[in-house]
């Protein structure tokens, strides 16, 4: 008898994030309409994979270095940088959207995590970044 | 061949004329009927809004905290009258059966449903879903999507769960059909759908547990019971057993 295939789950979604304007360094808070506040890191679920599909970028009047991150254990952080991007000032940096995705996971615990951080010679509240990212079940 | 897809519309949605078969896994028996209508052909999406819930804390309604569960829910509707309104898929009505699709976003949550609400239906082995254990290594969800079939007098139970650390929103749509449905009283057409020699949409409703009012949900469809006999039966043994059940 026929019977229906529950689909295999997939969330895209695009977080937002800027600069906090009073550090050199620090991660991006992430936001979104689904998320009920800010979060600076985004926990993948169990099982699940995240594919980081584009990130676009501008940088404010000072120099920026976006990266993005990865921990196995988000609850106690260790964080791997696995790419970043340099920003000249007043510029703007579109990346990976032609290419093949940025892929984390899967998670093995639900604890895998992801962050984007900033580093700036002179701190502005002025570099934003969004990134378009699919949480998945592969 | 037999097409089993052509049973269903592109919404998964029965056709017209096509058998959508309820499966009873407490007592192994199934229900077919024979949707007769379509009564809301062509306008089956219903945006419903968020999931109707409100944590204790953020107490922000539809929202799933960080590594937590909702209570098991089911969908009021305000503009409903007052008996219908806390649940507006429940029913007591004749021949019919509501068989709705639950979108949920963001899909990443799992969704447990509870059929009969306060029961727990699926099982592996002998154990229940635990929702202590709903954001944990754990079993009996879905994601994304869950298929209900409200036949009378049935209530189902959603459980949301969220894995992540973050408290999230949500948003839910169903799409559903409402049919006309006339029980299917003859035994050699029950044998060619529990065969697979007619194609027939099947649903299961409940686990072990029994059916809270399942005598009256067969009243109000006009039905019986028929029990779910396995495939390598001999057709003649199979037959002997469908006509006792009609009787």
């Amino acid at each position: 008898m026929h019977k229906t295939r529950t689909p295999k789950a997939s969330w895209l979604i695009t977080v937002h994030g800027v600069t906090n304007g009073s550090d050199k360094t620090g991660s991006l808070s992430l936001a979104n309409d689904f998320f009920n506040s800010a979060v600076t890191y985004i926990r993948i679920p169990q099982g699940l994979k995240a594919r980081i599909w584009s990130v676009e970028m501008t940088a404010g009047t000072n120099a920026t270095t976006f990266a993005l991150q990865t921990c196995p254990d988000a609850t106690s952080p260790s964080w791997t940088t696995v790419r970043s991007w340099y920003l000249a000032a007043n510029s703007y940096v579109e990346a990976e959207k032609m290419k093949r995705p940025i892929v984390v996971g899967p998670s093995r615990d639900g604890k895998l995590g992801i962050q984007f951080t900033w580093s700036q010679g002179s701190q502005d509240a002025l570099a934003h970044l969004n990134a378009t990212i699919e949480i998945y079940e592969p | 061949m037999l097409n089993l897809d052509r049973v269903v519309d592109e919404k998964g949605l029965v056709n017209i004329g096509f058998p959508i078969v309820l499966y009873f896994p407490f007592n192994n028996t199934i229900v077919p009927l024979k949707v007769k209508r379509r009564l809301n052909y062509g306008y089956e999406t219903f945006e419903y809004g968020h999931f109707p819930y409100t944590p204790v804390s953020p107490a922000v309604a539809g929202v799933i905290p960080t590594l937590n569960y909702s209570t098991e829910t089911v969908f009021s509707y305000s503009r409903l009258d007052t008996t219908t309104q806390p649940d507006m898929f429940y029913h007591a009505d004749k021949d019919t059966v509501f068989h709705a699709y639950m979108y949920v976003t963001p899909e990443i949550l799992r969704i447990f449903t509870r059929i009969p609400k306060g029961t727990t239906p699926q099982e592996f082995r002998g154990v229940i879903p635990s929702n202590d254990l709903a954001t944990s290594i754990e079993f009996g969800f879905s994601r994304g999507m869950a298929e209900l079939a409200y036949a009378p007098k049935i209530r189902y139970g959603i459980v949301l769960a969220n894995e992540t650390n973050i408290d999230l929103q949500t948003y839910i749509k169903f799409v559903y059909a409402q049919y006309e449905t006339d029980f299917i009283d003859d035994a050699q057409t029950i044998l060619n759908i529990i065969k697979d020699r007619v194609p027939a949409h099947m649903t299961p409703l409940g686990g072990t547990v029994e059916q809270a009012n399942f005598g009256d949900m067969l009243d109000l469809l006009g039905a019986k019971a028929i029990p779910y006999i396995p495939s390598y039966t001999p057709d003649s043994q199979a037959l002997q057993q469908i006509q006792e059940a009609l009787r």
